[in-house]
Parts: structure tokens; sequence; C-alpha cells
């Protein structure tokens, strides 16, 4: 086990590189110049001077060669420092300070709900197959799998924001200023980001749940005449789990991908609002940072759910 | 089980299209009049909530700070002189100013008794201080004609210029560049420079009527009340700026009541909002319009038969209808109808395809492939339209939607290929407003496009008038000169709009320009 989990880390750390090689050439191929972009939001003449261009390229190190530049960046990442933003001229681990908490605190909580919900309207679907629950499962799932975020979020907004007033229609408040407030700023971010999850893995239950019913040893605990939930929760739901806790993994991707949108339209200023922002302005080290960092955590999830595996199936053994 | 799964499907679709077929139906006919309050009288406090598409990403260091981060900072930040309603220059941080053309001089007498947010004084060397860093970093225009300045008494600077007179000295030198605290900056670097850098670029400390209270990057910036302000107490206790990218959560926010005042609102939500019963504030007018590269020497746009095919081209009157809802009108000249330069006998070049046509087999470029680079947004409607007219006459026209990096590199560095859809606006008075932008030395250089050589020596001789009379004749003949040329495409009028709560009472609109009067605003209980 110990030699399989130091295998898949370096696995992980092979990949994180990769990833950020990727990144890296992937903003630098896209038209236009940073300091382009950020000297011409001054509109100021003289600031684009060739002079003042090319200091701020030596400033910021892109006026060396790209594997020098690249390898100074990660050179500073190992040693704790993320970069300075051309954009906000700030350092980059700072501004991933002000918006990490903000984003994990929604993403977890959509991500705790999506699954516990989905888990749930799996199992009552399975439980309940050809009933009219197993319908009502079927179609939210389905609703949930084919609605786009940022429309559901604006439908969210509308009726619960507008019409009925019970909840703030934009922005975020931070449960350490005001608990209720917080929870109320983040129930209709979360539904969105929890949605696609949720579906998805309602569906994944209900399916597995299904396949493990029709096992042998599931026929033979029924014949033992024992109580429903003991089978349901101590052979069918674990045994079903396995490939619903893969979609767990990729759940956590999910989650920072949907926040891209969901900041957006409920304007909080999480890492999915700030890459957006810097994707645009091609702030090349946030960009670069933010990346690094959301895969870093999608790669640990990944391989925390792998482990999890032998967990939950002994017959899986790692070499 | 089938069945109900499709009953159910037909359901929800149907109750979808009910739903949808709910909304208030969008009208395309010119817009309700504006709601006005009568016989209100202003009383003191409230907290205005104002959205802002984007938030200011720095504050107080003004080396670094763009229109768009001033933009937020008018309640905060002021400067030597002002525009008022007249689109005139006047004194405002100072008691008065005077040019003396024979010493070369501009002599400005600062008000007594300003204060900065921090307690220092605003007075000759704070205001000598922002002018050396503005100076030394080449942040105004004009710096060419910068000699010296000097501190003749505690209220009284000295601004000596070299070479000719020049016009256009009061708006780059005592307008532009907004005042701050040197104390506060000072006091926050504790000597370090660096350290005080970073301290203005996330804090402000200004003389405005409102000092810095809460900044969270691209979240909020919560400003109150100043109550040292040497212009009196404000009415509002404190502005509370919401920084909200999406034009579809900001409309519902200002619906909702969540907000009550809502910047650079776009034109489809102005209409929706005005519907819904909130007040719609007329800004600055501005011309949208195809700017060829005139820059490039092999550019074909150097041939004024091509650029006149393209205005003839356009119809400009359905293109205003069509995606104006009923707010633009079509523009025949870059300078927007109202202000100094537009004229009434211009005729303009009107809708005639077959003209254009004409022209085009003239200049050569017919079957031409002309790409027109356009900002991702509303703005791709507007350049859709362009696309069918030209392709209508002969061109190959290609529409290249750029995201805001590489539009705005484009348009303020790298350049453009063909032309680019941009806008020209008005913010303090029209011949200003030329000298900042178009003019031979322009404060903001367009990448591909410069004032054409055979303009320059207009340009440079609308400065020589010290007279109101004088400038005014003076930007006639500039933007005459450049409608004539065809060497800018104007296509329609917008007027810069803001929407407001009725209860919000705010003359922002009437005041000319960057100018926002936040001490005389306020809000009824």
């Amino acid at each position: 086990m110990t030699a399989y989990i130091i295998r898949r880390l370096i696995m992980a750390v092979i990949i994180i590189v990769i990833v950020t090689i990727l990144v890296f050439c992937a903003i630098r191929l896209l038209p236009g110049d940073p300091l382009i972009i950020f000297l011409g939001q001054n509109a100021n003449i003289e600031q684009m001077s060739q002079e003042r261009i090319e200091q701020l390229r030596h400033e910021y190190g892109l006026d060396r060669h790209p594997v020098v530049q690249y390898f100074d960046w990660i050179g500073g990442v190992l040693r704790g420092d993320l970069g300075r933003s051309i954009t906000y001229r700030d350092n980059v681990g700072k501004i991933m300070a002000e918006r990490f908490p903000v984003t994990l605190h929604i993403g977890l909580t959509a991500f705790i709900l999506g699954n516990a919900f989905g888990i749930l309207l799996g199992i009552v679907a399975a439980l309940r197959r050809g009933r009219w629950m197993d319908t009502v499962v079927t179609i939210i799932s389905y609703i949930g799998i084919s609605i786009p975020v940022f429309w559901l979020g604006f439908l969210l907004i509308y009726f619960f924001g507008l019409k009925l007033r019970w909840l703030p229609i934009t922005g975020y408040v931070s449960p350490f200023v005001d608990f209720w407030q917080s929870t109320k700023s983040i129930i209709m971010p979360a539904i969105c980001e929890m949605i696609t999850g949720m579906a998805v893995i309602a569906r994944q239950t209900r399916s597995a749940m299904l396949e493990v019913s029709r096992q042998d040893y599931i026929r033979t605990a029924w014949a033992k005449g024992l109580r429903e939930r003991y089978i349901v929760v101590k052979h069918m739901l674990k045994n079903s789990l396995i490939p619903v806790i893969t979609l767990l993994g990729i759940g956590v991707g999910m989650i920072f991908g949907g926040s891209v949108l969901v900041e957006t339209v409920f304007a909080i200023a999480g890492v999915g609002r700030l890459l957006v922002t810097s994707v645009f302005q091609q702030d090349y080290i946030v960009v670069q940072s933010g990346v690094l960092v959301i895969s870093s955590i999608v790669i640990l999830s990944n391989l925390i759910v792998d482990i999890s595996y032998g967990w939950l199936d002994p017959r899986i053994r790692y070499g | 089980m089938k069945k109900i799964i499709l009953l159910l499907g037909i359901a929800f679709i149907i109750a979808a299209l009910i739903l949808t077929g709910c909304a208030k139906p969008q009208a395309t006919t010119t817009p309700t009049a504006k709601p006005t309050v009568t016989g209100a009288q202003p009383v003191y406090g409230g907290t205005v909530r104002v959205i802002n598409s984007a938030g200011p990403r720095i504050l107080g260091y003004s080396l670094e700070q763009g229109p768009m981060d001033l933009f937020v900072l008018l309640c905060a930040a002021e400067k030597v002189v002002e525009y008022n309603e007249k689109q005139e220059l006047v004194p405002h941080l100072a008691e008065s100013y005077k040019i003396d053309e024979n010493a070369k001089t501009i002599t400005v007498k600062l008000r007594k008794g300003i204060k900065f947010h921090d307690g220092s004084d605003c007075d000759a060397e704070a205001i000598a201080w922002n002018y050396k860093y503005q100076t030394e970093n080449k942040r105004v225009g004009y710096i060419d004609q910068w000699d010296y300045m000097e501190i003749k008494d505690k209220y009284t600077l000295i601004i000596h210029y070299k070479g000719d007179y020049n016009n256009q000295l009061l708006n780059a030198w005592l307008w532009s560049p907004p005042m701050y605290s040197k104390a506060a900056f000072e006091k926050a670097g504790n000597g370090d420079i660096e350290k005080s850098k970073d301290w203005a670029r996330q804090n402000v400390s200004g003389t405005g009527p409102f000092r810095q209270y809460a900044f969270q990057r691209d979240v909020s910036l919560t400003m109150v009340r100043f109550d040292d302000y040497w212009g009196g107490k404000p009415y509002l206790d404190k502005i509370e700026y919401l920084f909200i990218p999406d034009p579809v959560s900001a409309s519902l926010k200002m619906q909702a009541g969540e907000a009550e005042l809502w910047f650079g609102v776009p034109i489809k939500d102005q209409l929706t909002l005005e519907q819904a019963g909130l007040k719609r504030i007329v800004g600055q007018p501005s011309v949208s319009m195809l700017i060829p590269n005139l820059n490039s020497p092999d550019s074909k746009w150097h041939n004024k038969d091509l650029r006149e095919a393209v205005e003839y081209a356009l119809d400009k009157e359905g293109m205003a209808k069509a995606l104006g809802f009923g707010y633009y009108s079509p523009a025949k000249m870059v300078a927007p109808k109202g202000v100094w330069g537009y004229s009434e006998s211009w005729p303009g070049r009107n809708y005639d395809p077959n003209k254009a046509k004409e022209l085009l087999q003239k200049s050569g470029y017919k079957g031409a492939t002309v790409k027109v680079l356009v900002l991702t947004g509303t703005a791709v409607d507007t350049a859709t339209a362009v696309k069918r007219y030209l392709d209508d006459i002969g061109l190959n026209c290609e529409v290249d939607i750029a995201d805001p990096g590489r539009y705005y590199g484009s348009l303020y560095g790298t350049g453009w290929e063909d032309l680019i859809l941009g806008g020209f606006g008005v913010l303090g008075n029209s011949l200003q407003a030329f000298h900042m932008n178009l003019g031979d030395q322009p404060l903001t250089r367009m990448g591909s496009w410069s004032l054409p050589s055979e303009l320059v020596s207009l340009s440079k001789q609308s400065r020589t008038y010290p007279d109101e009379a004088g400038q005014k004749e003076a930007a006639g003949k500039l933007y005459m000169a450049l409608s004539e040329g065809a060497y800018l495409i104007p296509i329609y009028q917008v007027e810069s709009a803001s929407i407001a709560s009725p209860k919000f009472h705010i003359t922002y609109g009437q005041e000319s320009g960057f100018t926002q009067y936040w001490a005389r605003y306020w809000l009824e209980k």
C-alpha cells in the first residue's frame, strides 16, 4: 500500500509538472501582450512608451527565455512564492489566499450536499424502481445533467432573490462575519455548483444499486430474513459505492470548473472569477499559479479516491 | 412508465413556455419618458449601493491608475479644476487659476482649509508633490511644455511652461490628475517607498466628500462621509460600490431594490429597467465608429474612396433602430450631436449602396477581404450588421471577435489590420476630447490610427485659441476635416446611461465629463 501511494504521488507530481507546462505554453500562445493590456487600461500614451514596456517586461521577467521564465516561476513556487500579478500589482499568494476560502466554502458545501443528496436519491430510485419516486428522481437527474449552470443561477435569482426576496441576489458573506447571512448568500451558488454532480451521482448510484441487488449474496441476505435497512446499507450500498466514489474524485474538478460560471453570475470573488479575469487580462502568473493549485487539489482528491477503493472492496489490493 | 415520463416531460416544456410567455414583452419603440420627482427636498443620511461592472485594480496610486480605476473613486479624489454642466472648466480645489501668456505661467490659488482624508492639509506643497510624481513619470500630457513649478506661498502654486500658449494645458495639467495625500503616502511606507506604493494601491486618501472605509478587491468598495469635507456636509452617509460583472444579475439586483444606482448599463437593460419604473440618467454622448488602419504604410485604408465606400454602405439609421432599442441615433460625424464641432450643415454620408459600390470599384478594392476587430459582447451585433452591409457592396468582410485582452491590446498597443469597432466619447468638451484621443499629441494612443499628417497643423492651431469662441470654431474645423476625409467612420450615437432608483437624487449626467459631485446627491427616506 505504501509503495502504491508513493508511486501515485510521484505520478501526481509528474502530472502536475505536465499541467504547468501546458498552461505555461497555452497562455503564452494567446495573441496579445499582458503588459500592453495592463498599460492600455491606463490609457496614457506616455505609459505605453517602448521604454516603459521594456522596463515592466524586465520587472516581471518576461524578457527572459520562456524556459528560464518557467524555471524561475517553478523555483518561486517551491520556495512558497507564487509570483506577482501584473494586473493587481500584488503577490499572487496573497490574492489566492483572499479568494480560495470563498471558493472552498461554496465548493465544499456543494460537494458534500450534492453527493449526499445524489446518493440518497439514487438509493431511493433503485429501491423504488419503476414507481413514482423513481420517475421523479430520474426527471430531476436528467434536468440536473442537462441544465446550464448559469441559466439555473438566473432562474434561482429570479425566483428566490427577486420575486420571493428570500435570498440575496449577489455577493458572499464570510461565515466568520455573519453566519446566517453567509448561509443565505451561499444557498443559490451551492445549488448551482452541486446540481450536475448530484444528478450524475444519483444516476450512477441507482444503476450500481440495481446491479448489486441482482447479486447472489443479496438474494441470500434476503433469504436469511435480514432487515431491509441492514441489507441496503451493509451489503448493497457499500458494494455499489466503488463507481460512485470514482465520480466523487471527478466531482472535485467539476466544483472548480463550475465555480468559474457560478462566481461570475453571483458576483462572488473566488478563484474561478479570478481565473476568468486573469485569462482575459493574460495575467500569466495568476493563471499558472491558479491552475497549479487547482490541479494539485484535483489530483490529490483522485489519489484519495483510489486509495479508498481498497477500504470499500477488500478484493482490491495494491501492489 | 414511459408514458408518465413523456407526460411529465411535456408538462415541464409547457410550464417553461408559459413562464417564458408570462415575461413582459420587450418594446422596440422609443422608451418612456423619465420619471421626475418634483418638490422633494434634500435630506441627510442613507446608504447608496452602486453597481459597477468591474472594480478598481489600483486605488490611490495615481501612476498606475487608469480611467476605470478612477471612475469609482470620483467621490474620494478631486482635481484642481473641474468641468461644470456648461462644459466650462471651473476652479474646484483651486480658488482661482490664471494663465499669463507673457510670463508663460499658470498660477493656481488653492482654497484654504481643504483637508485630505488623513487630516493633512491640501496646500501648495501637497499639490506640488502630486505634480512632481505625475511629471517625473510622464503621466500628464504635453510634458514637453512643462518647465518647472514654484510654491509661492502655502496656497499658491505657479507652474512655468515652455513654448507657445496651449489651451489644452489646463485640461492636461489641472483637470486630469487627481490629488492624493502626500502625508498619508509617506506615513504608510515609513521611509520605504515600495511599502508606500503597495499601500496606495489598496488605499485612497483624497479630498473628496467620501473617504475609504473598506475595500475588497473585485467585491466592494465602501466609502463613508468625510465630515471635514471643504464643500459642506455631504447628504449621504455611505456609498457602497458593488462590482457585478454579469449584467443579468445586476439588472435583477436593481429590480429587487438591492442597489440604488448602476453605472454603464447595457442598452437592453436600460429599456427593461426604465419600464420597471427606474430612472434613466443620461450621461455624456459618444459615437460608435469604425476606425481604419491609417498607420501601416501598406494599409488599403489610405484610399479615401474605400473609406467613403464603407461609410456609404452602412445603413446607419437601420442599425441604430435595430440595435439601439430606441436609444441610438445615426451618427454623421464623430463629434456627437450637441457638442462643439458638430455641424448641422454637414450632410454626412447616408446609406447609398450604389454609390458605395461605385466608390469601391473606383478604389480598386472590390472583392478585398476586410477584417473588423470587435470586442466580445454586445458590439458583436454591430459588427455582424457591418459585415452584412460590406458584403453587400462587394467586400469580403470577416468579423474578428476578440476578448478584452486582445481587443485593448490591439486598440492601444499592437494595432489592427483593417478596421476596429470602437467608440469616441466626450468627457470634457469636444476640443479637449479631440486632443486627448485623436490629436497630434494625444494622451491616449491608438495602435493603428493617428492623426493624418494633413490635419496636424490644424490640430496644433486649435490649441492657440484662448477664448471659447475661438476654441469652438477650431473644434468645428477639426471635426469637419475628420468627416470630409472619412478618416473615421461614424455609425451611431450612444448616450452613456446609468439607472437609478427613483428615490435617489443625482445630478450626474448634467455634470460634464469625468465629474461626479457626490456631496450633492441624496436619498429619499
